[in-house]
């Protein structure tokens, strides 16, 4: 393919997949949802099916991945304004962000290095329950929690990596599942936690006095307030991508992958496998801590439902769907399994059992998940 | 002195329990090297399964006179029903992943768990409420001057170490349990001397739920309700106790059993608060026993040659 | 007892056979002097130093490399990236460097892949031309090129060869043998010790020979004085061929 056939390409299927993506948002009716989602189905299958296909598209948005990207993150920060009047699609919006975050700090542990866990809704509720105390204690605000916080969250991570990184793999689920249920415990008993009525009254956050509860007023049109942490997050989201591919292009990554692959054989070639292992876990926790804190501030009230278990699996399964050690598929199932359930509220009752089966069939017939993880590429000669 | 008594039946009865799903672990780890996170699930669905029959007989009408036994029987049902749930699952779940990484077929069958109770919630009449169990075991209690023991609890804990016993004796004394232990020291070494491992994962398989699915019922008997969502604690509890009478070994099951279950009703009884905690010193105690022992108290199956 | 007192020691430049029934030891010898399994008693010495009890992360970086008898390629990754792994221990860049300076990082990376596609090179044209292939998509006996060239990576000074050969057709390992020759030139320093079953390789290339069975060393020699001694026929044969 020429250039401009690639260039045409690129920008059509771009355009494409965000006009899709705003009529999936926008749409109320489920049947005409069903019809994208099928829709939607159909195209990934094609994709997969078609090596063609999927060959001409990776090229043509690898020649042109400055302006895709630029493109995308221009479409991302206006779309406040296509949902100006839907305050709710902009939530929807910051929840797949911060799903995405917790989905790209599992895949250090899952993706990369193999390391199954479910300790994940642990480290949130941490990160959610420790911005709640210091708040309302020591009356910290936003902007120093998501370090703090984030930052408590990590040591906790790397603690709890020191003993259980030299179990076998399955005693680690095993480990992490009776972590993250004795923390919903202990969270849901302690007074100090708040009990079961959790704890209300974090503060929203400040920006040289710019009230975070009205919307900004652009154009004549006034945004929802949900618009004020909608660019915050958007802009978080995209460092921490950017950060995530560096360490994954970097020794660091690769060592994960040396260790996801064998760790005997990685030890005799003298490379130390604890340390990796523990930063895998400590990063895993500071950016689902983080997200945990952004969560906090941004609903002002956390709660035990915020350390369930569930909240684990759901991003095990996300990990797995999306493809291990594939940022942008891990992006792609992050959103997709969290805008899914909010646009088919009916089904919200079948979510999990959906899931469940969703993955269950994934494992046996493609294991390699939607978006198989791809080959580094290095520069030649 | 009462109190110790009643809670050292507590305590037994508890251990039997946890001992009985352990048990269901060690052979699905023990014959083939599989993590199963869906069994607690399927104990529940046990229950369920009785409860299904309970109801469909009530509906009917055919109760009067036998209403205890034919409350058994609905019991055996479910056990039975779970047993060929347990080889379903082998056949449709497990046997795929047969040369798949352990990992795959942790989280495949914690995402079948997920399904078996989400299915329960949403497809069993109100499933999301908790729901009473019917009474299956005479009423009455021995009358020993300084305790009153309930026919009920003898007659648990008895016919779990009846249970237990057969267990071992088929185990180690069929030619069943030896087509079990053999594939679980080697696969390919076993079905050359004629042992399918097809048909000996359907036996384990069987003989796992349906242990599994007894273990829930004893609980839905001793508590008389019983919730879908029980699954969760009940698999990784379970596991626990495997895992610390190590993995793989049907004894250490008991043994780990019995730990699990005094040391759960010791928490209840005497900490303060003790219910709220129970699961916290519990789980502390697991965290403890994989950092320091892994391999369990009696040791588990070793499979990585370097 | 896997390995039962056994006494053996090996000189820079030189090439030791290790030879055995199968079960006899020799895979537990090289996992005990790699570290991956600690001695209950005895001591083990390189260049003059005790290194008893160290890690098999220690041993490697004092110089002792290996393949591995059951293949452990990273499967998943490229053949490059394979080798590469001899090289990460040294050139390890920190968290700075990784987040904020991944310029450097990449030249770092590529700098490597550089030197492993030369050593790459220096056994097979093959694999140096398509150094990207996934390391799994390789067929058995580049596979074990690919193995013996991750050993050598880290520059070791002791290289240990488990069964190489297994699997091969007598072609195969007559290039194989070329293959363990041209590491002699290239490193005429570096000390080998290779367990095999297949005899000829032995004879091809081991300068001295030592004999394990049941966990003891038997015998040790050249190939031909230990060829004809009643203990090794034994040993391979069983007690009755001892004529």
């Amino acid at each position: 393919m020429n250039r401009s056939m690639q260039w045409f390409v690129f920008l059509v299927s771009e355009l494409l997949a965000m006009g899709f993506f705003l009529g999936f948002m926008m749409t109320e009716s489920t049947v005409k949802l069903t019809v994208l989602v099928v829709l939607l189905a159909l195209g990934l299958f094609g994709y997969r099916r078609s090596a063609r296909l999927a060959l001409n598209l990776s090229q043509a948005f690898t020649r042109y991945k400055l302006s895709s990207f630029v493109l995308l993150v221009l479409f991302v920060l206006s779309l406040p304004f296509f949902f100006g009047k839907s305050p709710y699609l902009i939530h929807i919006c910051i929840m797949s962000c911060l799903y995405i975050i917790m989905a790209i700090g599992l895949n250090f542990c899952l993706g990369s290095a193999n390391m199954t866990h479910f300790a994940t809704s642990a480290f949130f509720g941490m990160g959610a329950y420790s911005s709640a105390l210091l708040s309302i204690h020591l009356h910290t605000g936003f902007w120093v929690n998501i370090f703090v916080a984030s930052a408590l969250a990590g040591i906790f991570g790397a603690l709890l990596a020191i003993p259980i990184i030299k179990t076998k793999t399955y005693y680690l689920a095993l480990i992490s599942m009776a972590f993250g249920l004795i923390f919903f415990q202990f969270i849901n008993t302690v007074k100090f936690t708040g009990g079961p009525a959790g704890l209300s009254g974090v503060p929203r956050p400040s920006l040289f006095g710019y009230d975070f509860m009205k919307g900004p007023t652009v154009l004549g049109m006034v945004l929802p307030f949900q618009t004020n942490y909608f660019y915050i997050i958007i802009v978080f989201t995209i460092l921490i991508s950017i950060l995530a591919r560096r360490v994954m292009k970097s020794w660091m990554g690769l060592t994960l992958n040396y260790i996801r692959e064998d760790e005997i054989a990685t030890s005799c070639q003298g490379i130390t496998v604890s340390f990796p292992k523990i930063f895998a876990f400590a990063l895993n926790a500071i950016l689902t801590g983080f997200a945990g804190t952004f969560y906090a501030h941004y609903i002002t009230y956390v709660g035990p439902p915020d350390a369930d278990i569930m909240i684990s699996v759901v991003l095990v399964i996300i990990v797995i769907l999306g493809g291990m050690d594939n940022l942008s598929g891990i992006a792609f199932s992050a959103a997709l399994l969290t805008i899914l359930p909010e646009k088919f509220r009916a089904f919200q009752d079948y979510r999990l059992l959906i899931y469940g089966t969703i993955v269950l069939l994934m494992l046996l017939f493609r294991p390699s998940g939607l978006f198989p993880k791809k080959l580094r590429v290095y520069k030649k000669g | 002195m009462e109190t110790l008594i009643n809670q050292l039946v507590n305590a037994f009865i508890l251990s039997c329990t946890y001992a009985l799903i352990a048990v269901g672990f060690s052979l699905f780890f023990g014959a083939f090297n599989v993590i199963n996170f869906a069994h607690g699930d399927v104990c529940i669905a046990g229950i369920f399964l009785s409860l299904i029959l309970y109801g469909l007989l009530k509906y009917l009408g055919i109760f009067g006179a036998f209403e205890g036994g034919l409350n058994l029987a609905t019991a055996i049902f479910g056990v039975l029903a779970t047993g060929f749930l347990g080889v379903l699952i082998e056949r449709g779940v497990i046997r795929p992943f047969r040369k798949a990484d352990i990992l795959i077929v942790l989280v495949a069958t914690t995402a079948l768990g997920i399904i078996i109770r989400e299915s329960i919630k949403n497809f069993y009449p109100a499933g999301g409420l908790p729901h009473i169990f019917p009474k299956m075991l005479p009423d009455g209690a021995i009358d020993l001057d300084i305790v009153l023991l309930p026919y009920e609890s003898i007659i648990i804990f008895f016919g779990s170490l009846v249970l237990i016993t057969l267990v071992f004796l088929f185990i180690n004394y069929t030619r069943f349990g030896l087509a079990i232990r053999a594939t679980s020291q080697d696969r390919e070494a076993a079905m050359m001397v004629g042992m399918s491992p097809n048909q000996t994962g359907a036996i384990v398989f069987f003989l796992g739920s349906a242990l599994g699915a007894i273990a829930g019922i004893i609980n839905a008997l001793y508590f008389g309700a019983t919730r879908f969502d029980l699954g969760l604690l009940f698999g990784i509890k379970g596991f626990s106790v495997s895992v610390i009478g190590g993995l793989g070994n049907v004894y250490g099951a008991v043994i780990g059993g019995l730990l699990f279950g005094f040391m759960e009703t010791f928490v209840i009884a005497f900490v303060p608060e003790g219910t709220a905690w129970k699961e916290f010193v519990a789980f502390f105690i697991v965290i403890i026993f994989l950092i320091f022992r892994p391999s369990g108290i009696l040791g588990e199956k070793v499979f990585e040659k370097v | 007892m896997a390995v039962d007192h056994v006494d053996v020691g090996v000189c820079p430049g030189e090439v030791l056979g290790l030879i055995g029934p199968n079960g006899s030891g020799k895979t537990t010898f090289f996992n005990l002097i790699t570290g991956i399994y600690r001695p209950l008693e005895g001591e083990i010495f390189y260049k003059g130093e005790r290194v008893t009890n160290r890690s098999p992360v220690e041993m490697a970086r004092k110089g002792i490399s290996r393949s591995f008898q059951n293949s452990r390629l990273f499967l998943e990754l490229s053949v490059a990236e394979n080798v590469l792994s001899g090289m990460c221990y040294r050139k390890n860049s920190g968290i700075f460097d990784t987040l904020l300076r991944p310029g450097r990082v990449e030249r770092q990376l590529t700098e490597g892949i550089h030197r492993a596609v030369e050593l790459l090179n220096l056994f097979s044209q093959e694999l140096g031309e398509d150094p990207f292939k996934k390391a799994g998509d390789l067929p058995l006996p580049d596979r074990r090129r690919v193995e013996i060239c991750r050993a050598l990576a880290s520059e070791p000074s002791l290289l240990l060869l488990d069964e190489p050969s297994a699997g091969m057709d007598p072609n195969e390992t007559a290039i194989l043998m070329d293959e363990i020759r041209r590491v002699r030139e290239y490193q005429p320093e570096i000390g080998i010790i290779i367990i095999e079953h297949d005899m000829t390789v032995i004879r091809g290339i081991a300068e001295r020979v030592v004999v394990f069975n049941y966990g003891k060393k038997i015998a040790e020699g050249t190939f031909q004085a230990i060829a004809n001694l009643t203990e090794v026929r034994q040993a391979y044969l069983g007690e009755r061929a001892s004529s």
